[in-house]
């Protein structure tokens, strides 16, 4: 049987080339770059949370936190629990006629897509002791994280005035 | 020519298994990942010590060094700094100002899956010492974003802090 030679012999070729090939390609495909379109969501999400803010709303500003958040606020500790952070951003929506709003001016996100951050400027005016007109500029940082349902939330939120509100 | 058959199917075999077992190091891919965030978690915690270094020896050269070229640095009280240039005059003021020792404390550093974003979170104490040798402690906690740069380094993309009260 001299044909078994000539034929096993392409198959134990092929058969090795396959094993190799498959072993040899990049793991996985590597996933599509999705860099630019992850941090213009961001950049969305943090300027939606601005609208948010405005409406003074628990709720809908505690909405934008992911579950494990952190809020590491100017004069005070930070705040490591969902409570912890409703009662710090609950002080600040208090404040008597309050105008908050704020400018993410940067977002980038991982080329894995799970981990991106924004920060930008921020403004606050309200009525302080005896309707004296206060406000205070300042620069926030944030490091969002990509949920289940492809959605980002905020992990850490960070902010500090850019002098003493006066 | 049974022989030739046999012969070459184990030749096949063995050159199938051999690879096979060469492929299966590398296969399971989530603990490669996982040493990825952990090999970046590394690189950071040791950048941040030879930054800590460098403040301490207040070259600006080499604290400049360890931030990308649009960082920005937002310290508590004070305009954001945006820009080499801008960092480089906000630490010289901090560095001709009271002497101070920044001890950081409480850090938690989380890697993107691709290992090529991370950030820094952590309080700090700043103990400042006056011309009478007295001194204060500021407390603070802060937010570093780090990036992995071309050549496999890390440097920061944002440093920013706030203090306590």
């Amino acid at each position: 049987m001299p044909r078994t030679h000539s034929i096993s012999l392409p198959f134990a070729a092929t058969f090795a080339a396959v094993v190799f090939i498959s072993c040899a390609q990049p793991q996985p495909a590597a996933p599509p770059d999705n860099r630019a379109a992850d941090a213009a969501a961001v950049q969305k999400a943090d300027a939606d949370w601005s609208k948010a803010a405005q409406t003074k709303q628990i709720d809908a500003w505690m909405a934008f936190y992911g579950d494990e958040a952190v809020l590491l606020p100017p004069n005070d500790k930070m705040a490591t629990s969902k409570d912890a952070i409703r009662k710090g951003i609950a002080d600040v929506l208090a404040l008597p006629d309050l105008s908050i709003s704020w400018q993410p001016t940067k977002a980038e996100a991982a080329r894995s897509g799970d981990l991106a951050y924004t920060y930008g400027t921020y403004q606050l005016a309200w009525k302080g002791a005896k309707g004296k007109p206060m406000s205070e500029q300042g620069k926030y940082s944030e490091v969002w994280k990509k949920q289940a349902d492809g959605s980002w939330k905020c992990a850490v939120d960070m902010y500090s005035p850019d002098a003493p509100a006066k | 020519m049974a022989r030739g058959f046999s012969h070459s199917f184990v030749i096949s075999t063995c050159i199938a298994a051999t690879l096979a077992a060469g492929c299966s190091h590398t296969q399971p891919l989530a603990p490669e990942l996982v040493d990825m965030r952990k090999v970046a978690e590394d690189a950071i915690n040791a950048t941040s010590e030879e930054f800590a270094k460098a403040v301490d020896a207040k070259d600006v050269d080499k604290i400049v060094s360890y931030y990308t070229d649009d960082a920005v640095l937002f310290a508590p009280s004070g305009p954001a700094a945006v820009g080499k240039d801008a960092l480089r005059k906000a630490w010289q003021g901090f560095l001709a100002g009271p002497a101070s020792k920044i001890d950081v404390s409480g850090t938690v550093i989380d890697v993107a899956a691709s290992a090529d974003l991370a950030f820094e979170r952590g309080s700090f104490t700043n103990t400042i010492t006056d011309a009478k040798g007295k001194t204060t402690a500021v407390t603070g906690k802060l937010v570093d974003i780090w990036k992995k740069q071309a050549d496999g380094s890390w440097k920061i993309a944002a440093d920013t802090n706030a203090s306590d009260k």
